[in-house]
């Protein structure tokens, strides 16, 4: 972890956020072990089945629990919330068990990844060989944030500690995969964004049209696969034939 | 026989709304829903709805509908805006009756942002994600996931409709100058200075406000912690008062993104949000810092005026859309007990 022991002691850290929720913090800083924390203590919250609690929330390094403060006042969800805490050691919990692991169709370069050649640059590769190096990394999902599906994936290696862009790009489309700070982020409905665009997928991880409309959730993993112009085609079409494109490849 | 309602004109901006879609932050969508809760309750009240009947939100100015179909009874709550039915005037908080060919013209807010339009049964829109709520950014929820326009026809779901014609009284929270917060997850990141400061400014709402957010003015003073941003996004309540590079501050609302990445230095108390949302650009008011045990109280103080509504509503001895000089009258049974000599 990036934290010294001594700041990382403190955590988790329990805060009360306004009068119906509490923000637990695992660390104070992006970390695969920290986001793991999380993961775990989501999946164990969500099975302890605390009366009042109206809505979990996992984020990149905490866990937001909103609750109906007329069903349980504070003192009492602290007093579990702090139970369930010092039950296990989070930062060295077991993997959630109920990971999926998913391939996804990325079309890179051209018209679907604008900024693919920029990233090559400062990567120093050539373009075939950003996309052969984003294909290669299995990446977890951090969290889904943002808009409906917005998925951030991590980590790449640390030549990926990328800057983001110094503006706002107004519109990226559903599906754009963009790259910044080693991680990657694909988005499921237009957004603006100040990330490098490298690709698109046909994929939506917000798609109506299927139930559950969200496939991917918080502690999957995630790998790409790079198709050409006429795949994406065709999976496109299935996509809005309300066909679903992805299968998982296995557990996680 | 169903009942349509045809939207004729447009003027602020319209949208289907109900209490949101909780639950689903962990996938990145925000609950959304009504910016006033208070007034749906007061629509389902009038009408005798269900709780999770839809109705029309309007900011800052309405619409002119009329209908076909079956007759069928409206109400509309919220921030008062001028209310005519075939050119007669209405009371705000009140249900009327409107017949095929009505024209009712909803015009400008005379106090607060926010009216809302309810019908008996609720608007009939699919439920997408256990919510009627237009997600206009996402482009889902409502109808077609957009506000509306002119041509718009909105079925409304069947509904027995409520016994009686019937009023609620008029709230005050559109004229409240103080709005009460909690400190927040983040207001560690703020001195003791910053945190005196902000309590000791008067805001004033500004221009830049909708269903996302509503920054706030403050003059020269700003509020930008040394520790600056994190950079790390965490997830986001409404309520919660962020405070932005510049250093100014902005109350997320109801179409907050669920996550976000500036510190918030506190949150509005789940009963005042409504006179948040409520408050005319222009106005001025404070911040009032609470602990959680007084802001749970007013909580709990606001669920049972809203269990009382049905309570307080007061029969309405004529339907106000039938009567030519509505104004002269007094609407209210129990006052008038019953005496028709006064009847025109």
């Amino acid at each position: 972890m990036n934290t010294p022991d001594s700041q990382q002691a403190q955590y988790p850290l329990l805060r009360q956020a306004g009068d119906s929720a509490v923000l637990i913090e695992f660390g104070a800083t992006l970390d695969l072990v920290i986001n793991a924390a999380a993961q775990a203590f989501d999946a164990r919250l969500r099975d302890s089945q605390i009366d009042g609690i109206a809505e979990i929330t996992p984020t990149l390094r905490s866990v937001l629990v909103r609750y109906n403060p007329l069903v349980i006042d504070s003192a009492k969800l602290h007093r579990e919330l702090t139970a369930l805490l010092d039950d296990s050691d989070w930062l060295h919990a077991p993997a959630v068990t109920d990971r999926r692991h998913w391939v996804i169709p990325v079309a890179y370069g051209d018209h679907y990844g604008p900024d693919l050649e920029d990233v090559a640059r400062l990567l120093g590769v050539d373009v075939d060989e950003v996309a052969r190096q984003h294909c290669a990394q299995k990446l977890r999902v951090l969290t889904l944030g943002f808009s409906p599906g917005f998925t951030y994936l991590g980590l790449m290696p640390e030549a990926w500690d990328l800057p983001r862009l110094n503006y706002v790009k107004p519109e990226v489309p559903a599906g754009a995969i963009s790259v910044a700070v080693r991680q990657t982020v694909m988005t499921s409905t237009p957004i603006p964004t100040g990330w490098r665009t490298i690709g698109q997928t046909p994929f939506s991880n917000f798609n109506l049209n299927i139930d559950p409309p969200f496939l991917i959730g918080s502690g999957d993993e995630l790998s790409f696969r790079s198709i050409d112009h006429r795949e994406f085609l065709s999976l496109k079409e299935q996509v809005e034939a309300g066909e679903s494109i992805l299968q998982p490849a296995g557990e996680a | 026989m169903t009942t349509t309602v045809d939207i004729l004109s447009v003027a602020g901006s319209v949208s289907v709304q109900d209490h949101g879609r909780a639950g689903f932050q962990r996938f990145g969508v925000a609950e959304g829903g009504a910016m006033d809760r208070f007034a749906l309750y007061q629509g389902a009240a009038l009408l005798d709805n269900a709780p999770d009947a839809a109705a029309l939100e309007m900011a800052g100015a309405g619409v002119s509908v009329t209908i076909t179909g079956e007759p069928t009874v409206f109400a509309c709550t919220g921030a008062p805006m001028t209310l005519k039915l075939n050119n007669r005037k209405l009371p705000w908080n009140s249900s009327f009756r409107v017949h095929a060919g009505d024209l009712l013209e909803i015009g400008s807010a005379t106090q607060g942002v926010y009216g809302y339009l309810h019908v008996a049964g609720g608007f009939d829109v699919p439920a997408i994600l256990g919510s009627r709520a237009t997600h206009s950014r996402a482009g889902f929820g409502g109808l077609e996931g957009r506000a509306l326009v002119v041509g718009d026809k909105l079925c409304v779901a069947a509904g027995a409709g409520p016994a009686r014609l019937c009023v609620l009284p008029q709230e005050a929270y559109f004229s409240a100058r103080v709005v009460r917060i909690v400190r927040g997850a983040q207001a560690h990141l703020f001195d003791r200075q910053l945190h005196e400061q902000f309590l000791a400014t008067t805001f004033t709402m500004s221009l830049k406000r909708d269903r996302m957010g509503a920054r706030l003015e403050s003059g020269s003073t700003t509020f930008l912690p040394e520790t600056g941003l994190s950079g790390i996004s965490d997830a986001v309540l409404a309520g919660d008062i962020q405070i932005a590079g510049d250093g100014f501050a902005t109350v997320l609302l109801a179409d907050r993104q669920p996550t976000g990445g500036y510190p918030r230095i506190a949150t509005v108390i789940t009963a005042d949000l409504a006179t948040v949302a409520q408050m005319r650009s222009g106005e001025c008011f404070r911040f009032e810092l609470l602990d959680v045990a007084d802001a749970v109280d007013a909580l709990r103080e606001q669920r049972r005026r809203i269990d009382k509504l049905p309570d307080m509503r007061q029969a309405l001895v004529r339907d106000p859309a039938e009567m030519s000089d509505l104004l002269e009258y007094n609407l209210i049974d129990g006052v008038i007990t019953g005496d028709e000599s006064d009847r025109a």
